[in-house]
């Protein structure tokens, strides 16, 4: 196939005729650039003190560096070293560590990880379970401007931040009772960083198929961490799934 | 020993220096955004890049190379590993997060943390 392309342009509909089945699935394109110069740039930039303080914010100070760790453009092994040598580093080696048990488990299991690892942990109210994505998740129309505003980023960007996946994977297995495969399925189609360890074994923690209980939130704990950006001017603001106690959450969903 | 590098998508950086590589894309399902970077990031590298049949397009490139060794990266990957021993590939795992020998307790994240902390903590 060609190397030689003039501009990004000239590659992406070179990339366009040679893998036409890839259009329907948008025709977006990440501003995140591929290749080893772009990751070392990012590699550069991270601040392991920072991350700690900040990276459960959506503005925070997480490294982005998941598409080059999940292709090996950059390995794990590499990445650690670095993080040692900058104060601080703990809970981000521990993070990095995550993906590497992923890894493991995956190494263990291998296509077992589109299977339910362990029973879930609680009964859903309504035995009813969606074996597909509903459209109006998909399409970003469910009209939660929080849910919508993840999907838009990720089918646009191809990215989207680890406690957004959280919230969403929670939203959609737990609220929408959707079975996480259809969620993993869709997320591996447009992360930059989709692979079938990462993410499908946390979709299963957020499950409980793979967790001690179902991960949930509530509306407090998204707005903190989102800065309020989502819920102000939210249309479904006055009748908010989310805007309730975790115990008035769990016995509306779990029997 | 005359070594080509077979590149799959979970390695995409050089595993033997000055070694012939080749990276096949399969039909994957991928969009066209993943597409786009995985192509970036192969025109970094020193790679001929394909798409088609994994196992017979990397054969006939290490006989067009006269190799008498394909050499691989590991990856937890049963799928791209299944080609690697189709391949009869030498497979390195060049980089590991931590050295430390398994088996590990994979139950939980909090019992791997365990076992490999001072590991990972340490330079």
């Amino acid at each position: 196939m060609r190397r030689d392309f003039s501009s990004r342009a000239e590659l992406v509909d070179y990339v366009k005729q040679e893998f036409p089945e890839c259009l329907e699935h948008g025709e977006q394109v990440s501003e995140t650039r591929g290749g080893r110069r772009a990751a070392e740039a990012l590699l550069e930039k991270v601040n392991p003190d920072r991350y700690a303080r900040s990276r459960n914010f959506l503005s925070g100070a997480v490294t982005r560096l998941a598409p080059y760790l999940r292709h090996g453009v950059l390995s794990l092994g590499e990445v650690r070293h670095r993080a040692l040598a900058k104060p601080n580093h703990e809970k981000l080696v521990n993070e990095y560590a995550w993906r590497d048990y992923w890894r493991r488990v995956y190494g263990q299991i291998g296509e077992g990880v589109w299977k339910d690892r362990e029973e879930p942990k609680r009964r859903w109210r309504s035995a009813r379970e969606l074996a597909e994505l509903p459209e109006d998740i998909a399409g970003a129309r469910t009209g939660l401007a929080c849910m919508d505003g993840f999907v838009t980023d990720l089918v646009t960007t191809g990215y989207m931040h680890n406690h957004a996946r959280m919230w969403f994977a929670s939203y959609v297995i737990h609220w929408r009772r959707v079975r996480w495969q259809a969620a993993a399925k869709f997320f591996l189609t447009h992360l930059l960083d989709g692979d079938p360890a990462s993410n499908n074994l946390s979709f299963q923690w957020v499950a409980s198929t793979f967790g001690a209980k179902p991960y949930l939130f509530n509306r407090e704990n998204l707005e903190k961490y989102t800065d309020g950006k989502f819920c102000r001017g939210c249309a479904r603001a006055g009748d908010c799934p989310f805007g309730k106690s975790y115990e008035q959450i769990d016995q509306e969903l779990f029997q | 020993m005359k070594p080509v590098v077979w590149m799959h998508e979970d390695c995409l950086r050089p595993i033997v220096p000055g070694a012939p590589a080749i990276f096949v894309f399969e039909s994957n399902g991928h969009s066209l955004k993943r597409l786009v970077f995985l192509y970036e990031c192969l025109l970094e590298l020193d790679v001929e890049i394909e798409k088609g049949e994994i196992v017979p397009l990397v054969r006939a490139f290490a006989a067009r190379h006269g190799a008498d060794k394909i050499v691989t990266a590991f990856t937890e990957c049963p799928r791209l590993m299944g080609y690697a021993r189709t391949l009869g590939a030498e497979v390195v795992n060049d980089d590991p997060f931590v050295a430390a020998a398994g088996p590990f307790d994979l139950k939980r994240f909090s019992r791997y943390w365990q076992r490999i902390e001072r590991q990972a903590l340490k330079l």
